[in-house]
């Protein structure tokens, strides 16, 4: 498997205070990368680098590069608009936006003026986070009705209807119940299929169940990188192993 | 002890209270007294006619046109003009940026600026200077604009109403949550697709609350048009940009301190300065009445 | 040869429409002082002549302006023979309205902007507001009416006035004008002392007017100083309501049982039949212009009070 995307000493801050430092990572073509470590260790920052969002914030400095199926994504003349579709965020709250679900559905294909069969990428995308079967009469409600866990699977739908290559999730389940984590991470191991898929989690048993490779960040460094069975059972470094086994978090 | 503590704590409450109840009765005053001489002299006469008889019988029907004119071409002027100004301000520009600032400071510096200053430089810039320069220009030195005429009127009251818009178009785009702004750019959206497709439609009310109050102000606003395009009696409509035209709260003014027979033309000054009272009250009212609607759907969440 | 990241790369017609929509929006901001700019650019520039042209010296100059014109008299009489244009009349009478309204509406409006922020329930406080706003939203030519047509007779009628119109009926009508200003920023001022101040005292024993009196009302005073230099600010510049009810008598008297005339009230009293380009033109805008300044100044002292008392709050919350 290739890597489809790669930082190689990336730093980042935030004016003066230092948030990432010498990050070298890869992600690999249709894989489930886990990114695990304690709050405040740059992993948000981290995923944020990945499509620029970061920009957002006035006084954010990188250093290093991060490479897009080999282009550097901060080069002056990327076009931030079409990185951001490739590579799709889904964050940590779910934020449907005021309309109907399948308004909120048509926020990508609006945004880029694409001519695809709409209907049927509605349909495609909602199977694929597994909320088809939910919503498909409800199409014309409010997204505001659906309950926390439908509302996130809908983001995530929302997020597919862009057709990206990469998913970037920042702790997605985080304040829904069991059964939607469920659905969610199985959805995720179905799309790994068809994409590459960067996971950011505060829960360690869920990069545990479906991650493929986890890697640890501590206080804005990477720790360890490694397929999940060998961080979870044999890690190489201290650290990993106390914030694994729970002794910190 | 205890007792004088709490005793001149309930007689400070209620002079505060008191207070309140004065500024409430104030306005009450005004309002039930030119209510009550205004409301009797009101027919469907008074808001379509003309006025007859030297302004002692008669409607006020151009000043009533006149103003809803002049505040027409002002909106169209101050609001794309205000809403583009606080975008900026707040979509686009970085906030820290000196610009941000010295826009701001201005923003505040007009709100004070006297209304009377308004119409001197709508004398000294629009009439003397653009008006005298389009007729040198276009009009080979004819007197066409560089006269006080309702173009200028409007104009005069766009820049004196801007800061209104301005500002209640800038809390309008507050009251937008960031996370929505968040969601559109992962989402792949430029700037201007942002304001565009999330930050404006959830605006709306709010702009719409801040070019009512603007469009309040500029009904009720005297001196800046005395000398930009008011008149007292004119015998056609305005219909031409450089036409001049009546206007109810000049018509008041002139009504009530040039009057040659004071107690004849009373009966309608009442009237006509209840029906500039009950327009503005109106239009006020409905702001008032929208903005609380938006903060307490914002306060449920 | 294509790479498959070449997708990524910035179209250019995309980047130009950005970039308009871009400056589009900046221009307008700009606009904005612009207009500021040019509002004090053109009313400076047709007073200027009152500083630079001989002409203009014949009759009247900066200096003779503020001196006593006849008789050791100060007397504003542009439009006579012999013009005299003497100042210390009109601030005399621009002083005098002011401080009558201030006296009034300071009180009345700090008062209540303490009640409305420290006393009142939830719901009183949504009453408050409005009403105050509806206040500010009367047009001043219809409160200038109503102090001219009904004030006056009151007044008159109550104590015997020899002028009907005089400082204490147009500084009533003022009042009402600069209630709504100073309640406002009064108001702002103490709702944003945080409610830990308040928590604080409380929990110390103090009951609810003695926080708001030791505590809340010193906390905030930068605020509520802000808001009487604006409040004076809308007085000075107020026109219509001290045009209609002053009793436009360009007097130098301090008695405030007098008819009198104010800077703002004189330009629109006078510019209607002003001879375009004469002395008494340019003067007129020099009026204009010496207000236009010292509104932005105490708009500027207002603004930069407000900004302290933010300052002060967050030094305080942060120790």
């Amino acid at each position: 498997m290739s890597a489809i995307l790669e930082a190689r000493d990336f730093s980042a801050w935030y004016r003066d205070h230092p948030a990432l430092c010498d990050i070298t990572l890869e992600a690999l073509d249709h894989e489930i990368l886990g990114i695990i470590g304690p709050a405040s260790s740059g992993k948000t920052t981290f995923l944020r680098s990945l499509n620029r969002l970061n920009a957002l914030l006035s006084g954010f400095r990188v250093e290093g590069t991060i490479r897009f199926r080999g282009v550097d994504i901060y080069r002056e003349d990327v076009d931030v608009a079409v990185l951001r579709r490739k590579l799709g965020m889904v964050f940590a709250v779910p934020v449907p936006l005021p309309g109907s679900i399948y308004e909120n559905l048509l926020l990508g294909p609006r945004l880029n003026k694409t001519k695809t069969d709409t209907d049927a990428l509605v349909e495609k995308s909602l199977r694929a986070a597994y909320l088809w079967e939910e919503v498909k009469d409800r199409l014309p409600q409010s997204a505001f009705a659906l309950s926390g866990g439908q509302q996130q699977r809908l983001c995530l739908a929302r997020t597919l209807m862009l057709e990206p290559e990469v998913l970037l999730l920042d702790e997605p389940c985080s304040g829904l119940d069991p059964i939607s984590t469920a659905k969610i991470e199985e959805a995720l191991v179905e799309l790994k299929r068809e994409l590459t898929i960067i996971l950011v989690t505060n829960n360690v048993m869920q990069a545990s169940r479906v991650a493929d490779r986890t890697a640890f960040f501590l206080q804005g460094r990477l720790i360890e990188c490694g397929a999940t069975q060998q961080i979870f059972v044999n890690p190489r470094e201290q650290e990993t192993h106390e914030y694994v086994s729970g002794r910190f978090g | 002890m205890r007792r004088w503590i709490k005793f001149v704590g309930l007689a400070f409450t209620s002079l505060t209270g008191l207070a309140c109840l004065i500024i409430v009765a104030m306005l009450a005053i005004i309002l039930g007294n030119i209510a009550v001489h205004g409301w009797p002299r009101l027919s469907w006469e008074f808001i379509t006619g003309q006025p007859r008889a030297g302004m002692t019988a008669g409607g006020i029907f151009p000043a009533i046109f006149g103003t809803a004119a002049l505040v027409l071409l002002m909106t169209l002027a101050v609001v794309p003009l205000g809403v583009a100004a606080a975008i900026y301000l707040h979509e686009y520009a970085w906030q820290g940026s000196k610009l941000v600032h010295v826009v701001r400071l201005a923003l505040a510096n007009l709100a004070g600026v006297p209304a009377i200053v308004f119409g001197l430089f709508g004398l000294g810039f629009c009439i003397k200077f653009v008006g005298a320069g389009m007729d040198r220009a276009f009009f080979g030195g004819a007197l066409a604009f560089g006269q006080p005429c309702i173009l200028w009127a409007a104009l005069t009251l766009a820049v004196l109403t801007l800061p209104t818009v301005v500002v209640a178009t800038e809390e309008a785009l507050r009251a937008v949550p960031r996370s929505y702004r968040e969601v559109a750019y992962a989402a792949g959206a430029t700037r201007w697709q942002v304001v565009r497709y999330v930050v404006l439609p959830q605006s709306v009310s709010g702009i719409l609350t801040g070019t009512i109050l603007a469009v309040s102000r500029g009904a009720g606003e005297v001196a800046p048009i005395m000398f930009t395009g008011a008149a007292y009696y004119l015998p056609y409509l305005p219909v031409k940009l450089n036409d001049q035209f009546m206007e109810l709260g000049y018509h008041i003014y002139v009504l009530t301190t040039q009057s040659p027979d004071v107690e004849a033309t009373k009966p309608i000054l009442y009237a006509t300065v209840f029906v500039l009272l009950v327009l503005t009250f109106a239009l006020n009212l409905t702001a008032v009445l929208i903005r609380s609607r938006i903060r307490r759907r914002l306060r449920a969440g | 040869m294509d790479r498959p990241g070449d997708e990524l790369l910035l179209k250019g017609r995309r980047r130009i429409v950005e970039t308009l929509l871009e400056t589009a929006v900046r221009s307008s901001a700009v606009l904005v002082i612009a207009a500021l700019v040019l509002i004090f650019v053109f009313v400076a520039k047709e007073a200027l002549p009152l500083l630079t042209s001989g002409d203009v010296h014949k009759e009247v100059t900066p200096w003779t302006m503020l001196r006593q014109q006849q008789d050791g008299e100060f007397v504003w009489q542009p439009v006579s023979e012999k013009p005299k244009y003497s100042l210390p009349p009109l601030l005399v009478g621009t002083l005098k309205v002011s401080v009558v309204a201030l006296l009034i509406a300071i009180p009345l409006a700090i008062l209540a902007a303490i009640f409305t922020s420290e006393f009142a329930p939830q719901q009183l406080r949504e009453l408050v507001k409005p009403v105050v706003e509806l206040l500010a939203g009367i047009p001043s030519v219809v409160i200038g009416f109503f102090a001219l047509m009904v004030v006056a007779t009151w007044l008159q009628d109550a104590f015997g006035f020899i002028f009907r119109l005089n400082a204490i009926t147009a500084g009533i009508g003022l009042s009402l004008a600069v209630i709504p200003i100073v309640f406002t920023v009064a108001e702002d001022a103490l709702s944003a002392v945080p409610q830990t101040f308040r928590d604080g005292s409380l929990a110390l024993g103090a009951n609810r007017w003695q926080t708001a009196w030791r505590v809340v009302l010193p906390a905030a005073t930068p605020g509520v100083f802000a808001a009487c230099v604006l409040g004076f600010g809308r007085a000075v510049g107020e026109t219509m309501i001290v045009l209609m009810a002053s009793g436009n008598a360009a007097v130098m008297s301090f008695d405030p049982r007098e008819s009198f005339r104010s800077f703002s009230a004189t330009i629109a009293a006078e510019l209607g039949e002003v001879v375009y380009g004469s002395p008494h033109y340019h003067v007129l805008f020099f009026i204009g212009a010496f207000l236009f300044v010292i509104t932005f100044l105490l708009n500027l002292a207002g603004h930069w009070y407000v900004g302290r008392l933010r300052a002060r709050l967050e030094g305080k919350l942060k120790a």
